[in-house]
């Protein structure tokens, strides 16, 4: 069975918005191997791995299946010859019992028409210790653990008589010990003549379990590489390796390690999300911190702005210590929090962009309490003029804005506190060239006006030419801090994707 | 850049021309008309003081809905709760012989703690207020109906029934009471910067939170409000019907939802207007007391709520559907 292709993925391209997160992106996966695809979060992985399970469509570009041209774009036509997925987010049945997990369409069956409940335990058990798996089919699967759950996910899909498996993080949240039962029934299946098409950015991980691994880059293809003709090294250099054009220039060392800290956190701790972390903010200073998608940086950013809570720890704003925080109180202690996620929160779509512009300043643009409707529009004229938005009047709404602007009022909104500190998640995501450079000015302009800066991103580019210091996180935990000199591109990669 | 800034004014100018903003105005101006002109009965002085009479005792009702509206929420328990109000008062004074006034002020102050209590259940533990509010409905529902079966067939002490007939100038006060705080609210609605926060929460919860919004408590304050305002409307009509009336406010939570979203409320959140939801509800007074005028069985008038209900929400959902595609 093993050899030749099973899949061809031509030409495919893809944008959302002024975005491209895939261009004329074109490789083959071998029937029965491994294939890795490798990527920096925004590399253009999932949207790749979403088009070939037949969730989105392409705009251009063509996928072949053994041979045959796929006719159409639909999740159930790809499931029906041969495709499926298991998912980062488990999708068990937890009422169900092993077997039932193992089995969900119901193929046993007595001459009733009723579940044969022998033979599906029968042939569960079967599987089961084809795997070398101890495992009880009768036991709910809830009460295995994470790792079994992923497992039995996987025999759902052999069950299934899949031929590609897309196996999204596997490996994420699980012990070493489970890792390698995880990898080890890959491989066993693989043996088998099962395709695994394979997404992590654990490049030791990678290393080990791939016999090809495709690296995208920005939503292009960079190469196809055998296993055994790179190492970790390459590996990361292929990632990140990028022409260095004039939006990234990276930023000159500033001097300003002698400043107060402004802002300090302690061995702030969530459970599963962030560990033992801690670091200081100077005053006037910007600050990086950079992880990989389940690194804890998401989590810890929330943390800070008191929108979620934590398990221990503690902050210190201008050597105060804050108990009990929560968002308004951070606001008070004069922080703002850019979101990462536009269309999520951050902006009231349906309101004018004035009163968009008003929510967190309602008290300075009132008198006593009573609402100064000319306050608002010069105050918003004000920021309109000062961040260049491009807007027909301070009364429409931002959804009649291009997403470039609607970042930049979302920004002003932040700003229109005067904070001391801003937190900014994802400060320039799926917006043009030209506005993220916009934004990058603005930001480098911050600390002039006494306002701090802790930049969350997962574009390596852009917090080199922000930060003067960057925080690196991987599994939950602080691994290294750059400054100055030491920051790199392949070394920040490094640390947040090596052993 | 101007091309483009052309293309948004034009935009802007489509929805900015919005017939739905005052179509609860016209629909409401059409149908007094109509039955103005095809019953003689309708326009007359009694007829009409009377329809606003009921408007003024409901009104109180209506604005702790529309206010939750506002904000995403919605409270079932009120009808209940103005039933308990009603006669728990009147239990306090007729049959603990507790002055009125200290009565009236017990009352509030427990129907404050039961909206307190949705309020905990709503934003503590993240229920939907759709269904812990019809917990609280039948709850409460049930304990006005163990005072009702306690007192028997009883009739309120003179003073208590004497509070919804206290005029001035000839004219029930609680009129006089209904435009006061209907349009010192909408003042409110619209200009005070604390009022504003109720339409922050409803565009968007999330963002009202992280531009220091105190989601939480705002919450709370309003469902306390709310049973606060249906508690005084449970006193204020026990008082105008004089006894202990069985059933009494039953199904007034949705008429009082149908009223608000007639009024341009929404379920989504977001939207609303106290002075529209008023309308609203003289929409649908007017429509109960025109089934009344052409002679229709007066057993029809749920299938007409439930009916206009249902046409509101359709239509609700349409338009929203619309601002969600962005």
């Amino acid at each position: 069975m093993a050899g030749g292709e099973i899949l061809k993925i031509d030409g495919i391209t893809k944008s959302f918005g002024v975005v491209e997160a895939l261009k004329e992106v074109s490789f083959s996966i071998n029937r029965g191997e491994i294939h890795t695809i490798l990527g920096e979060n925004g590399a253009g992985k999932s949207t790749l791995v979403k088009i070939i399970k037949g969730e989105l469509k392409p705009e251009t570009g063509r996928l072949f299946f053994e041979g045959d041209e796929i006719p159409v774009i639909d999740p159930l036509y790809a499931n029906s010859i041969g495709i499926t997925m298991v998912h980062q987010e488990l999708t068990i049945f937890e009422d169900l019992n092993v077997a039932e997990n193992i089995y969900p369409n119901n193929i046993f069956k007595t001459r009733l028409g009723l579940i044969d409940k022998r033979k599906l335990l029968e042939q569960s058990r079967r599987q089961l210790s084809l795997f070398h798996l101890d495992i009880d089919p009768s036991e709910r699967i809830v009460n295995l653990p994470v790792a079994e759950q992923r497992i039995i996910e996987i025999l759902r899909a052999i069950a299934l008589k899949r031929k590609l498996i897309i196996l999204d993080e596997p490996t994420s949240g699980l012990s070493e010990r489970d890792v390698k039962i995880l990898l080890d029934l890959i491989k066993q299946l693989k043996s088998e003549g099962i395709t695994f098409v394979y997404i992590s950015h654990r490049i030791p991980e990678v290393l080990d379990i791939s016999d090809r691994i495709t690296v995208l880059k920005d939503g292009n293809y960079v190469t196809t590489v055998d296993k055994q003709s790179v190492g970790e090294a390459e590996l990361i250099r292929l990632m990140v390796g990028r022409e260095v054009d004039l939006l990234y220039s990276k930023k000159q060392a500033s001097t300003g390690t002698g400043q107060k800290v402004h802002f300090e956190v302690v061995n702030l701790a969530k459970e599963n999300f962030v560990q033992d972390v801690s670091f200081k903010l100077r005053k006037n200073e910007i600050l990086g911190i950079y992880g990989l998608q389940g690194s804890g940086v998401e989590k810890l950013s929330q943390i800070l702005f008191g929108l979620d809570t934590r398990d221990s720890g503690s902050i210190r704003i201008a050597g105060e210590e804050i108990r009990n925080y929560d968002s308004d109180r951070m606001m008070r202690k004069g922080f703002s929090y850019l979101n990462s996620n536009r269309k999520q929160a951050g902006l009231f779509f349906d309101m004018s962009s004035a009163e968009n512009m008003a929510c967190p300043v309602l008290d300075k643009v009132s008198k006593n309490k009573i609402l100064k409707r000319k306050k608002i529009r010069q105050y918003t004229q004000g920021f309109v003029e000062r961040f260049n938005i491009v807007i027909p009047d301070v009364k429409t709404k931002p959804k009649n804005l291009s997403g470039g602007n609607q970042q930049k009022l979302m920004f002003s909104i932040c700003l229109g506190t005067s904070p001391g500190c801003v937190i900014l998640n994802e400060p320039t995501r799926g917006i043009d060239v030209g506005a993220k450079a916009e934004i990058h000015k603005f930001i480098l302009g911050l600390p002039d006006d006494d306002t701090s800066v802790i930049v969350f991103s997962s574009e390596i580019p852009e917090l080199m030419s922000l930060c003067d210091r960057i925080v690196i996180m991987k599994n939950s935990r602080i691994v290294q801090e750059l400054v100055g000199d030491e920051i790199d591109e392949e070394r920040i990669m490094t640390l947040a994707a090596g052993s | 850049m101007t091309k483009a800034g052309n293309k948004l004014d034009n935009r802007r100018g489509l929805s900015s021309i919005n017939v739905g903003q005052y179509s609860i105005y016209i629909v409401a101006v059409v149908a007094f008309l109509f039955l103005s002109f095809t019953r003689p009965n309708f326009f007359r002085y009694t007829n009409i003081y009377s329809l606003v009479f009921g408007l003024s005792m409901e009104f109180l009702l209506v604005i702790g809905i529309t206010l939750l509206l506002i904000m995403g929420e919605v409270d079932l328990s009120i009808g209940s709760v103005y039933a308990f109000a009603g006669v728990f008062t009147g239990m306090l004074v007729y049959e603990l012989e507790i002055p009125l006034i200290i009565s009236i002020l017990i009352c509030l102050i427990a129907t404050g703690a039961i909206g307190f209590i949705n309020g905990f259940l709503v934003v503590r533990f993240r229920a939907n207020s759709l269904m812990i509010t019809i917990g609280t409905m039948i709850l409460f529902r049930g304990l006005a109906d163990v005072l009702i079966n306690f007192l028997k067939g009883i009739t309120y002490p003179y003073e208590y029934r004497a509070i919804a007939n206290f005029k001035i100038l000839n004219i029930n006060f609680t009129i006089f009471l209904m435009f006061i705080v209907i349009v010192g609210l909408e003042y409110l609605l619209v200009n005070h910067a604390s009022f504003r926060k109720l339409y922050y929460i409803g565009e968007n919860k999330l963002s009202a939170k992280i531009y220091g919004v105190r989601v939480e408590r705002v919450k709370h304050t309003v469902f306390i409000i709310t049973s606060m305002t249906a508690g005084l409307a449970g006193i204020l009509g026990a008082s105008r019907s004089g006894q202990t009336v069985w059933n009494t406010g039953q199904g007034l939570e949705f008429k009082m939802i149908t009223a608000a979203i007639l009024g341009g409320a929404s379920l989504f959140g977001g939207k609303g207007s106290v002075v529209k939801s008023l309308f609203g509800l003289f929409l649908l007074t007017i429509i109960l007391n025109g089934l009344v005028m052409y002679n229709v069985d007066p057993v029809w008038t749920d299938v007409v709520v439930g009916f206009v209900l249902i046409l509101a929400i359709v239509f609700d959902t349409r338009i929203n559907r619309e601002k969600l595609v962005f």
